[in-house]
């Protein structure tokens, strides 16, 4: 291994033990690493977006694809600070205007159809499950009706919250709830394996470093 | 008036987009659109970044100031205590303790703070500035480069290995010099594998190859031994393949460096070239005037003639071989390289580049080499900055997400009780789906249950449970936006109408 | 007796949060130095066998069969939507895919939306490359793999490949612009010719998935879609689990592991489970205690 390779090995190791030395306190070397790590990503990502979209467009352009100077002009608006007086300053939000109508035009449709039409296909589902002889398969079919319930309710929760209703509304809601805080807890458990598998990834770095070192 | 006729104008445009992406119509022109978009998405970022900066600077000029006013607070302060202690003593003769001078002076917990922040900003700035100019600038770019290419092509290595065998006065009576090129290469860089052609050109095979670089031996008398695979260098032999591979890599590092530049304007003069033909000479067999690739004042004379010959050849290749509309893209720049001679046309004209210690017939055939593989592989985003990423970025990064671990563990460990509703029901569907998750669960679940997907199966809970109510809050989530989104175009377009003011 | 109870759950309840994490450090230890690498501790006689008890779903088995029906020669997309936050979850799951695929001879282009997911692929390729039962001698960027690079605007990106493939096909990671016209991305004109596209992801783009985004905006065009999450994303994916935004979901690690086991055994990723599987009865050990030393907490009013 060359020097670069160590350097950068022994790099990592220390940057990982230094943020590691914020689950006992907060000192000076993890606020310098908390900083380092800001100022690393800002310019890291920079760099990529330098390389993969600007250095091309601007190539593009010097190739003779003039209409692609429209784009890096409007861009360069964007560079007005925002507390500028000047006439042109006004001219900032014209590219954000831009961004703002495409994105919202190409997520709109994705939305909808993902979120609403989607969701409620998926979530009409048949309220007994019977199998290939005819016979009643009763877990498939327990399960149907928990998850019918839990679209149900948690929908009425949704409304029961927004405005005084009848009881039968608001109990159906008190079940949303019920489904709502077991959705959390499985999904807090989710999150923390996935926590857990970094936290021994991290560790088994740390062991295979010093391996190698020493 | 004005805002409605704006936000008309918006929800025009967006219904216009929305309707042309829903329906499915690729046109050219919304391509372009969102290309566009991406563009100033990524301009946008990058004017966050430089104002992100800006405010940094902002920041260590104001901590710097409060700083430095501190300072002279705290000289000014000492000062008028010890002169008003001297008035009180005088008159009450008595020291007495002064009220409330404690707030006059900056205490020094307040001061560690602007120190604190001041730091932090500079550190910032420092590490954001440092990565973008170095990323930028990519220093060592040669060897990144020379990474790469023996990645890439190995045979750019072992060529290099074989002109040094050649030249140098007692390897090259060496009887297996082709084998001796793989065993210097593979010991310059550890990413070099010869490829099957170049592993027959050696004859050897791929076992013997890699028992060769195992056991550390190279044939010298196959007569002295009866096992082919084996092989052995003698001692002295073996110290000038050292110095062989120490020159081999210095060389080829060093010739990449300096010819690099050339190579990317090569590939420009050729990019150009072929952007400015006209589509009736692509058409016709008319003839093409193209000028020769200067580099540094430096013309090639007959690299214009080179390429003219090779586009002609080119055209009638895929006319008949395609026989359609010829367009510029279908003229690629690796057969350029490939299928003319104007990689030994460049090394001769710049063979003043490169090591010295190198014979002038090495240096050019290694740089002819190069200038044919190089530029396939990046010089930027391969380079320095993915050293950064990878031991500075990716280690803090993923170490600062671990460290919520301890966060989740402290709350799972305070908060996560059965008192109350909320959290008794958080707490056993947290129990359950963790059990579930195990792998002695899943044994248990097998021997007992192996059928069952009901209640209490492995992964009941996401799939029963929690699945339907994220559909539930995606349903309940989109239809309050449509309906928040009606309720503002309302009241934007219809509220106030037929009311007299 | 109440008294006693106070007082011992108020002495456990002193201890310090780091002091929570020693089992955890200790059960990685335990196996990383008794079961990874028995022979540093010289008495160990045997390395332990652990196995794998957790079977493969009806939706596992899905998965699996799109990817070994994938004709050989042809090519894939993958979607490299993770970083450094989820990468030892799902590095290894990717490169046993690579090494599935790359015995098939098929083609890998990468393609990411995140600024972290070039580095993402690459180290996974490495991973894959390191592997001793990889098929292949030589995996050369350009002709068994190559980058289409970063595209920038996630639904837009996704609209980009879906819809107009020749804007990012012809863009190569290293040289940024056209030109560079790899043997891999020959054949390659719009989106269908892939034979599949997967996606390795870690985050939502606007609230949505990037691989439904890209299905939503794909149209009529029919083409296998798998994803794979990390744990963490699970509940953004796992709603379109049947939908027809996905032909495959390998979401979280437990369908991970499985995946990687199914299809790349040699990784022994059992091992790393059992480990896993012993923290979490630790956890859930955790908040039995926390819930007993509560009990003799008196409750505020």
């Amino acid at each position: 291994m060359n020097i670069f390779g160590n350097l950068g090995a022994l790099t990592a190791v220390l940057l990982t033990l230094v943020v590691f030395s914020g689950f006992f306190r907060q000192n000076p070397l993890y606020r310098f690493a908390e900083s380092l790590f800001i100022g690393v990503s800002a310019g890291y990502f920079a760099v990529i977006w330098y390389f993969s979209i600007i250095k091309p467009t601007f190539q593009s352009a010097l190739h003779g694809d003039l209409l692609i100077l429209i784009p890096l002009i409007a861009g360069l608006l964007l560079f007005i600070p925002s507390n500028s007086a000047r006439l042109y300053s006004r001219f900032r939000f014209l590219p954000a205007a831009f961004i703002v109508i495409i994105t919202l035009a190409v997520n709109i449709p994705i939305y909808f159809n993902a979120f609403l039409k989607e969701m409620i296909r998926t979530s009409v589902i048949p309220l007994f499950a019977f199998d290939s002889n005819g016979n009643l398969q009763i877990d498939v079919t327990i399960n149907s009706l928990l998850s019918i319930l839990a679209v149900t309710s948690t929908l009425m929760f949704l409304v029961a919250r927004h405005r005084r209703h009848s009881n039968f509304i608001y109990r159906t809601g008190e079940i949303g709830r019920f489904y709502i805080l077991v959705a959390i807890g499985s999904a807090f458990a989710y999150t923390l394996l996935s926590r857990l598998i970094l936290f021994m990834g991290k560790i088994e770095f740390i062991i295979n470093a010093a391996k190698i070192r020493f | 008036m004005k805002n409605k006729i704006f936000s008309a104008f918006i929800l025009l445009c967006i219904i216009t987009v929305f309707i042309i992406i829903s329906c499915g119509f690729e046109s050219v022109l919304l391509t372009k659109t969102v290309r566009w978009a991406e563009i100033v998405i990524v301009l946008s970022f990058f004017a966050g970044f430089v104002k992100f900066i800006g405010r940094e600077f902002s920041s260590v000029a104001v901590s710097f100031k409060k700083l430095k006013e501190s300072f002279s607070e705290k000289k000014t302060t000492s000062l008028i205590k010890d002169i008003t202690a001297d008035v009180l003593l005088h008159e009450t003769g008595k020291k007495n303790k002064l009220p409330n001078m404690q707030n006059l002076v900056q205490g020094s917990g307040k001061r560690s703070e602007n120190i604190s922040k001041l730091l932090n900003s500079f550190v910032i700035i420092a590490s954001a500035l440092a990565t973008f100019i170095l990323g930028f600038i990519n220093p060592n770019q040669g060897r990144y480069t020379f990474d790469n290419i023996v990645r890439e092509q190995p045979d750019f290595l072992a060529h290099t290995a074989l002109l040094f065998i050649e030249s140098d006065p007692n390897l090259s009576k060496f009887p297996s010099p082709k084998k001796l090129a793989l065993y210097i290469s593979a010991d310059v860089s550890t990413d070099f594998f010869p490829s099957e052609e170049m592993l027959k050109n050696a004859g050897i095979s791929l076992e013997s190859y890699q028992k060769l670089l195992s056991e550390n031996k190279i044939m010298k008398n196959p007569e002295l031994h009866n096992d082919i695979g084996t092989t052995f260098i003698n001692p002295n032999e073996m110290k000038l393949v050292k110095e062989v591979k120490e020159k081999v890599k210095a060389a080829s590092v060093e010739i990449i460096s300096d010819m690099f530049p050339v190579a990317r304007e090569l590939k420009d003069w050729f990019d150009s070239s072929i952007s400015s033909l006209k589509n009736d000479e692509l058409e016709s067999d008319s003839e093409i005037k193209i000028t020769d690739f200067v580099f540094s004042d430096i013309a090639v004379e007959g690299s214009g003639a080179e390429l003219e010959n090779w586009l002609a050849g080119e055209k009638k290749l895929l006319f008949y071989e395609i026989n359609m509309k010829l367009t510029k893209d279908m003229f690629r720049y690796n057969n350029f390289l490939a299928n003319s001679r104007i990689s030994e046309m460049v090394s001769e004209k710049f063979s003043f580049l490169g090591s010295s210690m190198l014979p002038l017939e090495s240096k050019k055939q290694i740089a002819a080499k190069f200038l044919e593989t190089g530029i396939t592989t990046s010089p930027e985003i391969k380079g320095f900055i993915r050293w950064i990423y990878r031991y500075i970025l990716d280690p803090l990064l993923s170490s600062f997400v671990a460290l919520l671990l301890l966060s989740m563990i402290s709350t799972v460990y305070t908060k996560f009780s059965i008192k109350n509703y909320s959290y008794r029901i958080i707490t056993i569907a947290f129990v359950l789906t963790l059990t579930g998750l195990t792998n002695q669960y899943a044994l248990f679940a097998q021997k007992h249950f192996p059928d069952w997907h009901g209640p209490l199966a492995p992964g009941w809970i996401m799939a029963d449970f929690a699945v339907p109510v994220f559909k539930a809050l995606a349903i309940g989530s989109s239809a309050g936006i449509l309906f928040f989104v009606a309720e503002i175009f309302y009241s934007t377009f219809f509220v106030g109408i037929g009311r007299k003011k | 007796m109440k008294n006693f109870i106070r007082n011992v759950s108020y002495f456990l309840s002193q201890i310090p949060r780091w002091g929570l994490i020693i089992p955890i450090l200790a059960a990685i230890l335990f196996r990383y130095f008794m079961i990874e690498n028995p022979q540093i501790i010289p008495e160990q006689k045997a390395e332990k066998e652990v196995e794998f008890h957790i079977a493969p779903t009806e939706q596992d088995m899905k998965v699996l069969e799109i990817i070994n029906s994938l004709p050989r020669n042809s090519k894939v997309l993958i979607l490299v939507n993770y970083g450094p936050e989820s990468r030892y979850e799902l590095e290894t799951a990717m490169s046993a895919l690579i090494v599935s695929l790359a015995e098939k001879n098929i083609g890998i282009a990468f393609a990411t939306m995140i600024p972290n997911g070039i580095e993402s692929a690459f180290m996974a390729v490495e991973k894959s490359i390191e592997n001793g039962s990889f098929g292949k001698e030589r995996f050369v960027y350009g002709h068994e793999y190559t980058h289409l690079g970063f595209i920038v605007g996630g639904s837009i990106a996704s609209y980009l490949i879906a819809n107009n493939f020749s804007e990012v096909r012809e863009r190569d990671i290293f040289d940024g612009i056209t030109d560079i016209r790899q043997p891999l991305m020959k054949g390659i004109n719009e989106i269908s010719d892939f034979s599949a596209v997967f996606e390795f992801s870690s985050q939502t783009f606007d609230g949505i998935p990037g691989l439904v985004s890209f299905a939503a905006t794909l149209h009529e065009k029919e083409i296998p879609k798998i994803a794979f999450c990390s744990s963490d994303m699970l509940p953004a994916y796992i709603p379109f689990q049947n939908s027809y935004y996905f032909d495959g979901l390998v979401g979280g690690f437990r369908s991970l592991s499985v995946f990687i086991h199914e299809i790349h055994p040699s990784i022994k990723i059992e091992r790393q489970y059992s480990t896993l599987s012993a923290i979490l009865f630790y956890i859930i050990g955790l908040v039995v205690f926390a819930n007993f030393v509560n009990l003799g907490k008196k409750d505020k009013r």
